[in-house]
């Protein structure tokens, strides 16, 4: 079972019949679910306007793993987009006093879906004439605004009213951007990059996803259903996106234009949305139909095959490393790209990866970002390959998000690996240094590195992947298991929410898990010094407990200073190893006083501050050195006492002798002074 | 080496001992010549009454106090007595009177019989009151380490048996 299994979305209503409000205008109806509006991990359900019960509303209700495309959204929220449903609001929704989640509300087309798989095709002049225009005007705007769209797909078109005479586009920003596109609506920069690393793209991503939707609804039939992700990037660079999927289809002139112009594999010479809008006037000067992956002027071995096409090599070179390294270290590769290719820059670059190849042989690490940085110098505009894992330049975030909701373990290896090696921060710098316009592509080098030294300090809590992840989402919920499902986006929240649970518990819980710690360290600013503490000892240890609760107090005080009594359950629970470390019994019993008394304030710090915990520690362990001291000492004393009989004997014989000596003396001149005194007196 | 050093000073001592013994004796050796020239009475009775002493010197029992005891209270007993020869007269004639008294005999002897029982009882008395000492002081310590248990628990126990075992 996975994270994502486990979430437990919103059923009912806390306010029976009535849900809860966004915004105080749209009601969320759980109840009432829209499973055919569903996509990915996220819920659908009916939402309504308390302003205008007629008005028909949809709700997207995220799941917390879910990339949520919040720049997107408040453009979105603020102006009209024509050809694409509309944003009403958007926001967080508490369905119960703990259970809450982000939700969209989105303008209902009355008209259903256009399309759904395993209808009839649908005739050529409504797809060209209505479909083209709608989805041309819908691009047009979003790319005036700076947005791509990502999700324009035969499934995610709507007919707008009953009269099917307006469509729109849906929505595209409660998910990770072309997380839903299937691999063939993918132009070839990113068909290879994993669904969640696929990234905002740039327009003409959605330019070939047009393409692409023309040929489903035309053809009524996803292209290349039958055929791999894998075949379909193959096929595509080998014939050309047009050619790979318009294969055995009888098209018309028109739309074999307007495919030829949207499916070009160049993406500089793809249409835009302006063209597309006008497309009529543009097949004029027949589209130039893309032919792939560019062709070496010779060719090269590798693993028994012959390549003269780089991105397909660079594409062959990923699916056998091994070799593909071996290729690099023998110079075949260098000598390949700068005799065959032409490209002195790029053979310069790869002497030298080769170089450090070979200086450090065996070092696996070294080995697969050596051939990473090879497969990027032939495939520049193509996606980041490591390992097992491809994205696009700037969609690391939700495809760390994806490796975490669905625990997958080797995903999760392997970009733990990549964040501790400084690969992405040097591919970052290397390729923003020769273009420019390539640094909006990619996650900010700063957050790069911050992520590779939270890499470094990864076995401590606070750091490592987790880190990163609440670095590389920074909007992303807390996913710690004590406040999932409750959308805590900061540490007053999360606090809140954690206090809700902790008191429900009766103090059993983790508020401190590798999640929250992260989560809480990635927002609050000031704990180091904790987190060192954590850092140096084991968890479950005293020095732990302590640590944590102190960073809690401090929590408390800067961002919910009222009681927590949760809190404080808790604290007594975590606190139990401290107590017990406390030997004396008596000091036992006065903290545990002292703790009762001070828990009723609610305040950790103030609690801490009474207890004293620390101090009573130190007094402890020096009084209990004392004790045993003073113990071994009795013990000896007694042993000696015991054993030193004989010793007293003759000690007793001779004080007797002295004793006896002085009567004898004294006896002897009271005699004679008596004597004296009698006979001469 | 210390052995030896041991042994010198140890015969130093011896030395030094025998010296004032001999010094010792030669002075009643003297005095006792002078008193049997002088007062020759009164050395019959002297000698007669510290029969007691010379056995106990003879017997040599290495315990130089007791013997100053038994010297000193057998003549603390004999100086009564020699003070009523002089006064009856100071001759052979009241001496061997005297010596057939036998309360005489008691009061001379009594003194080196009170010297024995003492020497006898008094270490004995010591003793038993150094014991009841060693007893409530075992008895303190007890307590004393009872409550420290009672107070830091079983792992003191553990511990104390560590350090034991260590300094074992």
């Amino acid at each position: 079972m996975t994270v994502a299994e486990k979430i437990e979305m919103p059923t009912k209503s806390p306010t029976g019949d009535a849900g809860p409000l966004l915004g105080g205008r749209f009601r969320i109806d759980v109840s009432r679910r829209l499973v055919d509006m569903e996509n990915g991990d996220n819920m659908v359900v009916q939402a309504t306007d308390v302003q205008n019960p007629s008005a028909e509303y949809f709700a997207v209700i995220s799941n917390p793993y879910s990339s949520f495309r919040l720049a997107m959204a408040q453009i979105m929220s603020e102006i009209h987009i024509p050809g694409m449903v509309d944003l009403m609001a958007h926001g967080k929704v508490q369905f119960s006093e703990i259970e809450a989640c982000y939700v969209s509300v989105f303008e209902m087309p009355r008209g259903g879906r256009l399309y759904r798989e395993g209808d009839a095709p649908l005739p050529e002049i409504l797809v060209l004439d209505l479909v083209v225009s709608t989805v041309a005007t819908c691009l047009l705007n979003l790319q005036k605004n700076g947005m791509t769209h990502r999700g324009i797909r035969a499934d995610n078109l709507f007919v707008a009213d009953n009269s099917q005479s307006e469509f729109l586009l849906g929505e595209a920003i409660t998910m990770a951007p072309g997380s839903a596109q299937p691999a063939v609506y993918e132009p070839l920069e990113c068909v290879m990059a994993h669904p969640m690393g696929r990234g905002d793209g740039s327009p003409s991503d959605d330019i070939y996803a047009t393409g692409v939707l023309i040929l489903h609804l035309v053809g009524g039939k996803l292209p290349a259903a039958d055929l791999s992700p894998d075949e379909i990037y193959t096929k595509k660079l080998e014939l050309g996106s047009f050619a790979a999927l318009t294969e055995g289809m009888s098209l018309s002139t028109r739309v074999s234009d307007v495919l030829a112009g949207t499916l070009h594999d160049d993406p500089k010479r793809r249409w835009d949305a302006e063209t597309l809008l006008h497309w009529r006037e543009a097949i004029g000067d027949t589209p130039r139909r893309g032919r792939g992956d560019r062709h070496a002027f010779g060719k090269i071995l590798f693993q028994s095959e012959e390549y003269s096409a780089p991105r397909v090599l660079a594409h062959a070179m990923t699916r056998k490393s091994k070799a593909a390294l071996e290729l690099i270290e023998n110079g075949k590769l260098a000598k390949w790209v700068k005799s065959a290719l032409r490209d002195e820059d790029a053979a310069t670059k790869i002497e030298q990866i080769q170089a450090s190849a070979n200086s450090s042989r065996g070092d696996k690490r070294f080995d697969t970002a050596a051939v990473a940085q090879a497969v990027r110098l032939l495939d520049p505009d193509g996606i980041f390959w490591y390992r097992n894992v491809a994205f696009g330049r700037g969609a690391l975030g939700p495809l760390l998000l994806w490796a975490f909701q669905n625990d997958d373990a080797e995903m999760k290896k392997d970009l733990m690996e990549l964040l501790e090696t400084a690969l992405l921060q040097t591919v970052s710098v290397e390729e923003t240094r020769s273009s420019k316009g390539r640094q909006l592509e990619w996650v900010p080098e700063s957050a790069l590195t911050r992520c590779y030294d939270y890499m470094r300090r990864k076995r401590d809590v606070g750091y490592g992947l987790e880190r990163c992840l609440y670095e590389l989402n920074p909007k992303t919920p807390c996913l710690s298991p004590l406040v999932l499902g409750s959308h805590v986006r900061n540490v007053p929240e999360f606090i809140e929410i954690a206090e809700k649970k902790l008191a429900a518990s009766n103090g059993q819980g983790n508020p401190f898990d590798r999640h929250s710690a992260a989560f809480i360290t990635s927002k609050a600013k000031g704990l180091d010094k904790y987190l060192r503490m954590l850092a140096a000892s084991a968890p479950g240890t005293s020095a732990n407990a302590l640590a944590q609760i102190k960073l809690f107090a401090k929590l408390q005080a800067a961002a919910h200073p009222g009681p927590l009594p949760g809190f404080c359950r808790w604290m007594e629970e975590t606190q139990k190893p401290v107590l017990a470390k406390i030997r004396s019994r008596l000091r036992r019993e006065v903290v545990s006083q002292k703790f009762q008394e001070a828990k009723k304030s609610g305040n950790l710090a103030a609690i801490l501050k009474e207890t004293d915990i620390e101090r009573q520690l130190a007094e402890d362990t020096h009084e209990y050195e004392i004790a045993l001291a003073t113990s071994a000492e009795s013990e000896r004393i007694a042993a000696y006492l015991e054993g030193a009989s004989e010793q007293r004997r003759q000690d007793a014989a001779h004080y007797g002798i002295w004793i006896t000596s002085v009567l004898a003396i004294t006896t002897l001149v009271t005699s004679m002074t008596i004597s004296a005194l009698y006979f001469l007196g | 080496m210390a052995k030896k050093a041991e042994k010198a000073a140890k015969s130093a001592n011896g030395t030094e001992s025998s010296t004032g013994q001999n010094i010792a004796l030669f002075w009643v050796l003297v005095l006792s010549g002078l008193g049997i020239v002088f007062v020759p009475p009164t050395m019959l009775v002297l000698i007669a009454g510290m029969i007691p002493s010379f056995v106990a010197l003879l017997l040599n029992t290495d315990r130089s106090g007791s013997l100053a005891a038994m010297l000193a209270f057998n003549l603390a007993g004999i100086i009564p007595v020699i003070g009523i020869l002089w006064e009856r007269g100071h001759t052979f004639h009241e001496a061997f009177k005297i010596l057939s008294d036998v309360y005489m005999w008691l009061a001379m002897l009594g003194g080196a019989g009170v010297a024995v029982f003492l020497a006898w009882a008094v270490p004995v008395i010591v003793f038993s009151t150094y014991e009841l000492q060693a007893r409530a002081n075992l008895a303190r310590l007890q307590k004393q380490r009872n409550k420290l248990i009672e107070e830091w628990g079983g792992q003191f126990v553990a511990d104390m048996k560590e350090i034991s075992q260590r300094q074992r």
